[in-house]
């Protein structure tokens, strides 16, 4: 996608739909994306199993878990996976690990970065609260926001921490990318995080990149300080060391039309941002737009008596992307799609496949709605692909397959993709359900994300939006997948175990397999048998024509008899 | 699995504490929530109250029947509060409306925040509502392969074996090529 300016005209066609509209008489009329193209893939699911509860290890009857927004299989092992995620009630951050490929799942022995910063719960919402993606040599990162007693998201000054293990969470080593503790004055800053983490291991160290959001709660209002800052921290050393954080927005030059104005767009660090992957040296980093503070233009006549001063809810307006080649030292902003309302949040699932282009595919697949509908809520998850190294975006498909007419809302989507390049996006939606409920939905592509299979319904009951503290409090969060050859294994947040009391809610998962997982029995054993048998075979046949050869040799030979020679007469 | 010490004082110490989240971040992109309070059983030409949550402020919400474009139940005024609040409505069902099970549907136009996701309750009309069904019937285990098959390891013998049998041959052709024939002696007169 290159760069667009806003058209106030896709803007100036939705009002003139809604005020065409008689008020509370008026018909909804939902618009959404063309889909994409469903069809069967080269892999099919041969199994779909049960749900099983991932955060059975703890049983306070007040536990609120969020999901895993982010899951991760081993890249050497398809048995182990690994989930992060958070209970709300006691805000702490927990590694979840499965070793039977997601049949059972069991806490890490010791807490990511447990220590004088043992809290990470944040009040994002619809973004992935903690990050966690594999690197080189078995280790696993895992980031989040760090905080003790005292700090965290009301009385500020949280930090940023890596933690970094190399066998599934029995002991961690930590970094602190940003640290804010004893911080005050005006510019005391405090971070949020982590919705975004990025390991590239294409060169000899692991280069992982943190991203993260920064405030200054106590800067006066007008302050330039009070713009909202995305920011990225690069470590060139495994996660040993990191850079000065950059404030993306600092760079960001992206302008819109709106009214005939101009209006510079940043980076919005509301509800979470920024999402990132990185490949082969290209970083690409993520995250919905926003007005710069006192900048907003006048919220239009169909935004409602809500709208004024206007704000980004109001307008349909692209998401943006920073690319970096040079490990975040530069970067391109530009926005990466068509004006649309994220009225259902800015969360994007972003990934490489080698598959769909000749040096691989980036795909991100992000909810949106088109700028022509009537509203902003209604929501298809689409995708756009990149096979120019991220530099453009094709334009959003929806790969949701539900009908315009069913109304769904699709919002929250996540993305993996396995060794063989298999595409696996994940979302949630209300698909034929009713009373607050909702399902978590799947499909997968073989193709770099040109053709997609039809939609698949992974949660095996509906989940339960009015028990559970999320939905109770409007914190809630994105499903996530772990993506291998064999499967693509869920995990979302399950309120089935609550009551009005307790209000419980779980982490619960499940698994689409594609094809059987490898044994764990010996298999070199039974080949080096066969191997044996066949110069058993070989030595048997030889011997048996030497004996043949043998006993039918050709007849003797007759003897050369010499004549005496009869001397002359 | 074994906890330790520090994990189980922050634990036990969590537990008694109270999630207050920063009004400032509320999720105003959530999806919208509809549902009956109290009983959804209703006659027709009765009244049920509906219990709408996670609407944006400054629109009118209605409450409609069967679909986004039926006709209208009622209207609840623009919320004047952030998404935190709840806002009850009393609407009436039509008295015509035959028993079974219906849907009431909550539409929002407008472009602010979540405006336009739609919400859905279901009443039922003259009758109760069902048993809630249970999960879906699914396997519990994956699918393990066997190792190498019978198939396989046949192959693998009747390759070793042609291999050795092949080598031999050759050996046999080239040990025969060299051995040379004994000369005639000439016969004597």
């Amino acid at each position: 996608m290159t760069f667009r300016t806003l058209m106030t005209g896709a803007a100036a066609v939705a009002a003139a739909a809604v005020a065409a509209m008689s008020g509370p008489a008026a018909a909804q009329t939902a618009m959404t994306y063309k889909h994409a193209t469903f069809q069967e893939q080269d892999a099919k699911i041969e199994r779909l199993t049960s749900a099983v509860r991932m955060s059975r290890d703890e049983e306070a009857p007040a536990r609120g878990f969020i999901g895993t927004a982010d899951m991760a299989v081993h890249p050497d092992n398809p048995r182990i996976i690994v989930g992060a995620t958070m209970d709300l009630r006691s805000r702490i951050c927990y590694l979840t690990v499965s070793k039977d490929a997601g049949r059972t799942w069991n806490h890490s022995k010791e807490l990511p970065g447990a220590g004088p910063y043992p809290y990470c719960q944040n009040t994002t919402a619809g973004t992935p609260v903690v990050s966690l993606e594999w690197g080189s040599n078995g280790t696993l990162y895992y980031a989040r926001q760090a905080y003790g007693d005292g700090e965290g998201p009301r009385e500020g000054k949280a930090s940023i921490m890596l933690a970094r293990t190399t066998d599934l969470g029995e002991t961690w080593q930590t970094t602190l990318v940003e640290n804010n503790r004893g911080q005050s004055g005006e510019s005391a800053r405090t971070a949020t995080g982590v919705s975004g983490l990025a390991v590239d291991t294409s060169g000899a160290r692991d280069v992982v990149y943190v991203g993260y959001s920064r405030s200054h709660p106590d800067a006066p209002t007008g302050s330039p300080l009070r713009n909202p800052a995305v920011m990225l921290a690069t470590s060139t050393d495994g996660g040993e060391t990191f850079g000065e954080p950059v404030n993306l927005n600092e760079r960001s030059q992206v302008n819109v039309t709106i009214a005939g104005q101009s209006v510079p767009l940043i980076m919005r660090t509301g509800f979470g941002a920024p999402f990132m992957t990185a490949h082969n040296g290209t970083l690409l980093v993520v995250a919905g737009p926003e007005f710069e503070q006192g900048k907003a233009p006048t919220a239009p006549a169909d935004s409602g008596s809500g709208g004024s001063p206007g704000s980004w809810f109001h307008f349909a307006l692209p998401q943006l992307i920073a690319r970096s080649t040079d490990q975040g030292k530069t970067f391109t902003i530009s926005p990466m799609s068509p004006p649309r309302y994220d009225g259902t949040g800015a969360t994007t699932g972003l990934k490489w496949t080698p598959k769909g282009g000749e040096n691989g595919t980036f795909v991100a697949v992000h909810a949106a709605t088109p700028p022509t509908s009537p509203t902003s809520g209604v929501a298809d998850v689409v995708v756009q692909r990149s096979t120019d190294d991220g530099v453009t975006w094709s334009e959003p498909l929806a790969i949701d397959d539900a009908k315009p007419e069913e109304f769904v809302t699709s919002f929250y989507p996540q993305l993996n993709v396995a060794p063989n390049g298999r595409l696996d996006a994940v979302w949630q939606d209300n698909r034929g359900l009713a009373d607050n409920r909702y399902h978590v939905r799947y499909t997968y592509s073989t193709d770099g994300g040109q053709t997609w299979a039809p939609n698949v319904q992974v949660s095996d009951q509906p989940l339960n939006f009015n028990l559970g503290i999320s939905w109770n409090s409007d914190l809630r969060y994105p499903p996530g997948v772990a993506s291998a050859n064999q499967y693509a294994a869920f995990g979302w947040a399950d309120a089935r175990l609550a009551d009005e009391v307790t209000q419980s809610q779980d982490n619960f998962g499940s698994v689409a397999q594609f094809s059987p997982l490898p044994t764990t029995a010996n298999t070199t054993a039974p080949k080096l048998a066969a191997a044996f048998a066949g110069l058993v075979l070989a030595g048997v046949v030889l011997l048996v024509a030497m004996q043949v050869r043998r006993r039918g040799g050709g007849p003797a030979p007759e003897p050369v008899t010499r004549r005496q020679a009869t001397p002359a007469r | 699995m074994a906890l330790t010490r520090w994990r189980m004082a922050v634990g036990a110490a969590a537990v008694a504490a109270v999630l207050v989240p920063a009004a400032m971040s509320w999720a105003c992109v959530a999806p919208v929530s509809m549902t009956i309070e109290g009983n959804a059983s209703v006659q027709p030409g009765g009244k049920v109250t509906v219990l709408l949550r996670e609407y944006a402020q400054g629109a009118p919400i209605e409450v409609r029947l069967h679909s986004p474009t039926g006709p209208v139940l009622g209207v609840h005024p623009p919320p004047t509060t952030t998404m935190t609040s709840e806002h009850k409505l009393e609407v009436t069902i039509p008295p015509d409306l035959p028993y079974g099970t219906h849907l009431l549907v909550s539409t929002q136009n407008y472009h602010h925040m979540n405006s336009g996701n739609i919400g859905r309750a279901t009443v039922y009309v003259g009758t109760l509502p069902p048993a809630p069904a249970g999960p879906e019937p699914r396997p519990a285990l994956l699918e393990v392969g066997s190792g190498p098959s019978a198939v396989t390891l046949t192959l693998i013998a009747l390759g070793v074996a042609g291999g050795l049998l092949l080598l031999a041959a050759v050996w046999s052709m080239v040990g025969s090529g060299r051995r040379t024939e004994p000369e005639p002696q000439p016969v004597k007169k």
